[in-house]
């Protein structure tokens, strides 16, 4: 019985970090531009995202050890810092462009100028994912992601050409624009194949105290969740390649265009509650990140890190301490860290 | 004999000025025009924007805060994209339908604003048999 509430739990926080900005950003515009041709790009990206889940779940499972922490020992603190410097500045522009996606969220919703909100947004985000008992926000940010099955419901409401959609999961050559096709795949695969997703994972797979009996469990929620979490990308795909191509609107540069996706289909309720499961999954998601940062540094430098940990009270030190001999520590610290 | 074979002799230099001149003439004259057809089209897609929103706000499925802000953004970037077309007479035409399709966006916002929604839908029909044409005569259509 706890097993399943856990399967059900990840399930659930994987669609939570699936779905957010990027994905419904980028799911827009190939709708928009090029139909249901681009839902193979969907497909692809699950399936690689499917595996690097399941295999960081795996790893973390049997050596008892976070993914952060494999990279650093098997490779070395040189490697992990790289590393380390890499996916904090791509979970730097994800984190950015979900508190984008949060204040669109809100200027929507609360009929008032984006740049007015962006500061009240920037604060709001940065405030939470620092808040103090982690705890609280994961529990919630396991249930953003249902924000996202609207968009299910909307394209089944609009009855989509479903003969049509399948045609989409074939990859085919554009029938325009080849360069601006290309991009748009790209962007489908960056934006489902996230670094903070796997890493959040292995990181929960690990607080959860898995052991070798969740093997089969690992596979299920990887599967499933990242199914769900497809899902609702497909259905934003197939609700912008339904709704703007007959209006003239071939492109989408902005949320302006974006927020009435689901008029047509759910009628005035479509509006207050895109704008609603917008803020939410981009909440959920820039948690998520903000998590998986804060603990890739906390395993790589062996610090405490956990959801139930209480943070140590800082002392305040007068003495400032050379960047050098700082750097050295760090090195010394990482490079004494080993598997028990 | 002198002048004959002087005269028969191919003039190396204005032929290479002449046809370079012709080809950056005619280079210029299709990146003008391929130029051109890009920014149709984006001026098309904000319109066709405008409209969708107007549309949606006279069946009262968006707000008027929203709908209002949209609009301006949506005029703000015609009006940008169409100072960034050729200034030549070629296009004056084109210019002049763009300041229509402007102009028929605010008229039909006013509209709505005024709780007037038969006229500001009669200028969304408007709108959009205007849009219509111009993608046709722009050659914006793809």
């Amino acid at each position: 019985m706890r097993k399943l509430l856990q399967i059900s739990l990840g399930i659930i926080t994987s669609v939570g970090g699936f779905v957010e900005t990027g994905q419904i950003a980028t799911s827009s515009q190939a709708g928009a531009a090029y139909g249901f041709s681009l839902l193979w790009a969907v497909v692809v990206g699950t399936v690689c995202l499917i595996f690097l889940i399941e295999m960081s779940g795996r790893f973390a499972i049997a050596s008892h050890h976070t993914v952060a922490n494999g990279v650093r020992e098997r490779f070395g603190s040189n490697y992990f810092i790289l590393t380390l410097l890499i996916i904090s500045i791509v979970n730097l522009l994800v984190l950015a462009s979900e508190i984008g996606g949060r204040c669109a969220g809100i200027a929507i919703r609360e009929r008032c100028k984006f740049s007015v909100v962006g500061l009240a947004g920037c604060f709001h985000g940065v405030a939470s994912a620092l808040e103090r008992y982690f705890r609280h926000h994961r529990e919630r940010c396991r249930y953003f992601g249902v924000g996202g099955a609207l968009f299910v419901v909307g394209a089944l409401v609009m009855d989509p050409p479903w003969a049509e959609v399948v045609k989409g999961f074939v990859p085919t050559l554009p029938h325009k624009d080849p360069l601006h096709y290309g991009f748009i795949a790209i962007s489908i695969l960056g934006a489902i194949i996230s670094p903070f997703l796997f890493l959040f994972y292995s990181s929960g797979a690990i607080e959860e105290k898995w052991d070798g009996s969740f093997f089969t469990a690992n596979r299920v929620i990887a599967t499933i969740g990242m199914t769900f979490g497809a899902v609702i990308s497909i259905a934003i795909l197939v609700l912008a390649a339904i709704v703007y191509p007959p209006l003239g609107i071939n492109d989408i540069e902005g949320y302006d265009q974006i927020a009435p996706i689901l008029t047509p289909a759910l009628g005035k309720w479509g509006f207050y509650l895109f704008a609603a499961s917008l803020g939410i999954t981009c909440f959920g998601a820039a948690l998520e990140a903000s998590l998986a940062q804060a603990y890739m540094v906390a395993q790589g430098f062996g610090w405490n890190w956990s959801e139930d940990a209480k943070p140590r009270p800082i002392r305040p030190s007068l003495s400032p301490i050379p960047v050098s001999s700082a750097s050295q520590s760090c090195r010394s610290q990482l490079d004494s860290i080993h598997f028990n | 004999m002198v002048s004959t074979r002087i005269a028969k002799r191919p003039l190396p230099s204005s032929k290479k000025v002449l046809s370079t001149f012709l080809f950056l003439w005619l280079a210029s004259c299709a990146n003008q025009d391929d130029q051109f057809q890009k920014r149709m089209q984006e001026i098309l897609l904000w319109s066709a924007t405008a409209e969708m929103i107007l549309n949606a706000r006279l069946g009262a499925l968006v707000p008027k805060s929203f709908t209002d802000l949209a609009v301006e953004r949506c005029q703000k970037q015609i009006v940008d994209l169409a100072s960034q077309l050729p200034q030549t007479s070629k296009y004056a035409e084109a210019r002049a339908n763009i300041v229509r399709l402007d102009r028929l966006i605010a008229a039909a916002d006013d509209e709505i604003g005024r709780g007037r929604f038969e006229q500001a839908h009669l200028h969304l029909i408007e709108l959009h048999q205007s849009a219509v044409e111009l993608r046709r005569t722009s050659g914006a259509d793809g």
